[in-house]
């Protein structure tokens, strides 16, 4: 039972993971907690409802182009919440995003309704298989792969591509990245299109899995954040960790406590990790 | 205009918090190539500002900046150095949780050619082969002399035809404050380049100047040779304690 529990954690996990590191990632570039990162998760799943089932396009390319809509409206995010006031108060982006965010929420609802929508066409996706007497279906494992796959990718790109050490640099010191002549607007522009890219395939993953709506950034957006402070803010690895912890924490939770305090545990751990160790397991020492 | 001259700011009027308090009241510096030229002064006086001026961290208020006869007055940091014009703030600065390589390769992130970026880094590490060395370390895990020796080899990734030091010696120990000093010679006597030196240390930055700026209240007070600000015994007195 155990495994299952544990199996259970890693998939919610991976699906927080990747919004943690969004999260993390744009904290770092701008100092910004983005509060429209749950929404950015949420436009993933949508994108990919309006291609695969209302467009009908299969499902490669629905999943490619969602994907990348998630990035394209992560930049669009920058474009408009956050550029603009770069140089006032760090208070004034906190607040676009917080608008962006109920924009795109009330945007989407204006589009598609607020009844949840399914995106399976093929049931099989959803029909679960046993191994090592764990419960899984397909998509919950897809969910386990992509995830841990796409942290490793994007670790390896941090590190020895020419814009992954530019984000880096940037996150950095911003002055001295514009002093070596790295063009530090088009950075952030690239990091949020990763964050919504790396959001957009959670969403499109968790989205199979349960069905989506337009308000289902809201709790994966505040359980990323909690894991992004968790695993300490601005540390990528931290916020990999973050979400595989928070994951876990439910689930154990769930099943060792009470299911009805699922969402709570997060919460609680998020009161806890601020009280008692604000700068998280990985993060910075000053 | 004289083609031999580099950098040119003719009555650079800069502020930081508003144009009613401005840092430098209209202040003209030249600096010729392939010379060292030192900004010296009491605390305050608008060294670091007519540098920072330069690199957008303070705003111009009047005057223009020229390099190479072009002017450069307005345009953003980010630009500077693909002209060829690197920056060593004070602190130095360093990506800290980078490698001693990866800052050198970002210091040449302006170059995407991966040939020409191997073939600068051979040459920062040939001048400075503790560099290379210890090129895995992490930046922040170094010394600060060390991190100098960085800062320097991370400006000059640039191929640079003009670098500004803000205070290069600052919070080293007197043997480092040497080296660093040396490194500065050297790195003039090899790529060729022209310096505008902010420094504290002005017995130090005199040693190596060919001419001198004194600035006070945020303007220039003396222009010349160090031989010719020591014959002015009162300027020593009254600006350089």
């Amino acid at each position: 039972m155990l495994a299952q529990f544990i199996t259970n954690g890693l998939i919610s996990g991976g699906a927080y993971s990747l919004i943690a590191i969004g999260y993390t990632m744009i904290y770092g570039i701008g100092k910004l907690i983005n509060f429209a990162h749950g929404e950015l998760y949420m436009g993933g799943a949508y994108c990919f409802y309006l291609f695969y089932i209302v467009l009908g396009w299969d499902i490669y390319s629905s999943t490619l182009l969602a994907v990348i809509a998630g990035g394209v409206l992560g930049m669009g995010l920058e474009r408009v919440a956050y550029r603009p006031f770069k140089g006032s108060s760090r208070l004034v982006p906190l607040i676009t995003t917080i608008g962006a965010s109920t924009f795109l929420r009330a945007a989407v609802t204006l589009l598609f309704d607020l009844n949840t929508k399914s995106l399976l066409k093929n049931a099989s996706f959803q029909e679960p298989f046993s191994i090592l007497g764990i419960n899984i279906t397909p998509v919950q494992g897809l969910t386990i792969v992509v995830s841990l796959g796409l942290m490793s990718l994007l670790t390896v790109v941090l590190k020895k591509t020419r814009v992954g050490k530019a984000i880096r640099a940037t996150a950095e010191d911003r002055a001295s990245a514009s002093y070596v002549g790295i063009d530090t607007d088009r950075i952030t522009s690239i990091t949020f299109a990763i964050g919504g890219l790396m959001a957009a395939v959670a969403g499109i993953l968790v989205g199979y899995d349960q069905n989506i709506s337009p308000n289902m950034g809201i709790l994966a957006g505040f359980k990323g954040f909690t894991a992004a402070v968790l695993g300490g803010i601005g540390s990528i690895p931290g916020a990999a960790l973050g979400g595989i912890c928070i994951g876990l924490a439910e689930n154990l939770g769930a099943a060792y406590i009470s299911s009805a305090y699922k969402d709570s545990i997060s919460f609680a751990m998020l009161v806890l990790v601020l009280l008692y160790k604000p700068r998280g397991i990985l993060g910075e020492k000053q | 205009m004289d083609s031999n001259v580099i950098l040119s700011i003719r009555n650079l009027q800069a502020f930081y918090t508003g144009p009613d308090n401005p840092a430098l009241g209209g202040v003209s510096i030249s600096v010729n190539r392939k010379e060292i030229v030192a900004l010296i002064g009491p605390n305050g006086a608008g060294k670091s500002t007519v540098l920072k001026a330069i690199f957008k961290e303070a705003k111009v208020n009047k005057g223009e900046i020229l390099f190479e006869e072009a002017d450069i007055t307005r345009l953003p940091a980010g630009s500077l150095a693909e002209l060829g014009i690197g920056f060593i703030p004070e602190g130095r600065r360093l990506f800290g949780s980078l490698t001693v390589e990866e800052n050198l390769d970002m210091g040449g992130f302006i170059f995407k050619d991966k040939e020409k970026l191997r073939s600068n880094k051979e040459r920062v590490f040939e001048l400075f082969p503790f560099l290379f060395e210890n090129r895995h370390k992490l930046a922040k895990e170094l010394s600060g002399g060390e991190q100098q020796m960085v800062a320097f080899g991370r400006a000059l990734m640039l191929k640079p035809k003009l670098l500004l030091m803000d205070e290069p010696s600052l919070g080293l120990a007197p043997q480092m404050t040497d080296r660093v000093f040396d490194m500065i010679k050297t790195i003039v006597g090899t790529f060729g380049v022209s310096v505008l030196l902010v420094e504290q240390n002005v017995k130090k930055a005199m040693e190596i100047a060919h001419r001198v700026y004194v600035l006070n209240l945020g303007r220039v007070a003396f222009e010349g040779t160090p031989k010719a600000l020591l014959e002015t015994g009162d300027l020593r007195g009254t600006y350089l304690g």
